[in-house]
Formats: C-alpha cells, structure tokens, sequence
C-alpha cells in the first residue's frame, strides 16, 4: 500500500494537471482554486490550537547576535518594495510585477500546473508547521521531552 | 539598458538571492533559517499566522482564478 507522502503528491499533481487546464476568470478556475483555498480553511480550523506558543530558534542560547530570521526578512522588504516600484509605475511592460510575470509562466500549461502544485505544497507547510507536526516542530517537541526526561524546565 | 530589461534583472537578483538563502539554511542553520522554520515562527505567532494563511489564500486565488 503506497505511503501517505505518495498518496498526497499524486493526488497533488492530479489536481495540479486538472487546474492547470483551466482559463483565469472563469467559473472552472474559480471552482477548482477555490475548493483548495476552502479546504486550506478548513483544515486549519480543524488542526490548528485554538492558542499558539511562542516558537524559539534553534540558534543556540550562546550565540545571542544570531538572528537567523534577518535574512529572510531582507528578502521580504526587497521583494516588497521592488513589487510596489514597479507597480507605482503603471506599465506592465516595462515594470513586470510579480503577478505579470506568473501571468506569463501560467500561459505554458505544464509550468502551470508545477506553479500550482508548489502553492499545494506550501499549503500543507504552513498546515503542518502550525499544527506542530513539521520537521522543526518535531525536533523541538523532541528536546521538549527530553529535558523534561531530566527534570528540566 | 531598458526599462523591462532592468526590472527582470532585479526580480532574476531576488530569486537568486532566496536560493542562496535556502542553501545557507542547509549548511549554516545558526545564521540562517530554514524556509520551514519561517513558516513555522509565522504559522505559531497569533497575529501572523492569520495573515499567513489569508496571503496564501489570496495568492492561489489571485495566481489562478483571478
């Protein structure tokens, strides 16, 4: 019997293929997009914690300096800002935002689908890392445990 | 250089960018997150996990239906 991983990717990719196939702006797109956009609402509402906890890095205590989330949030100003440049800017041709250029991609029908099964993927990330079921999420309930094993705090 | 051209060699330099940050996170995880544990500070923050979840939701919509 095929592993559940196999089992979400091939759904995944089926239902890519299938979403791929369709015209934006129409009742099809609107359909089969929304249906993943429900079922993310769902999903979360059902295995989500009504209440979070504060997640901690895995810089360890003695590197204070390390911010290991700075990076990443560069990345998302620069994206932020380069995206409202060009779209102060009015011309798609000439100041591409990121919308125009996926725009672009999803008019070949196989990097459509990839597209859209990457936002699937992405999907089940934040499903798993907010549930506390992600690979990180493990490792730190892990230490959880064993320091509770020692008696620690 | 044109106008388009610049724009593209920007967008080319962020996603050049976001690739060398996801290998970073393999080799040198204490100065670099990886993209999981991102989501996983965003998607475990009371605030931020709502509005993780609502841009994903706008950004199929908006990618593929509208």
């Amino acid at each position: 019997m095929p592993s559940r991983p196999v089992v979400l990717l091939a759904g995944g990719t089926a239902y890519s293929l299938v979403v791929a196939a369709t015209t934006p702006f129409t009742l099809a797109a609107d359909v089969l997009t929304g249906l993943a956009v429900v079922a993310m609402a769902v999903l979360v509402i059902a295995s989500w914690p009504l209440r979070t906890r504060t997640v901690r890095s895995r810089t360890s205590p003695g590197a204070r300096g390390a911010h290991p989330y700075r990076p990443w949030i560069v990345l998302f100003a620069v994206f932020t800002l380069w995206e409202l440049a060009n779209y102060a800017h009015g011309s798609r041709a000439a100041h591409p935002t990121f919308s125009s250029i996926t725009d672009a991609v999803n008019r070949f029908y196989l990097l459509k689908a990839a597209l859209f099964l990457g936002w699937l993927v992405f999907g089940l990330s934040i499903l798993r890392q907010g549930a506390g079921r992600g690979r990180f999420a493990a490792r730190r309930s892990e230490t959880g445990r064993h320091a509770g094993q020692r008696g620690e705090p | 250089m044109s106008s388009s051209t610049l724009s593209y060699v920007v967008w080319t330099l962020i996603l050049a960018y976001a690739l060398v940050l996801w290998g970073l996170s393999y080799l040198r995880p204490r100065t670099v997150a990886h993209p999981s544990q991102v989501v996983g500070k965003l998607a475990t923050h009371p605030v931020a996990r709502v509005v993780l979840v609502l841009g994903f939701m706008w950004l199929g919509w908006h990618t593929f239906a509208r």
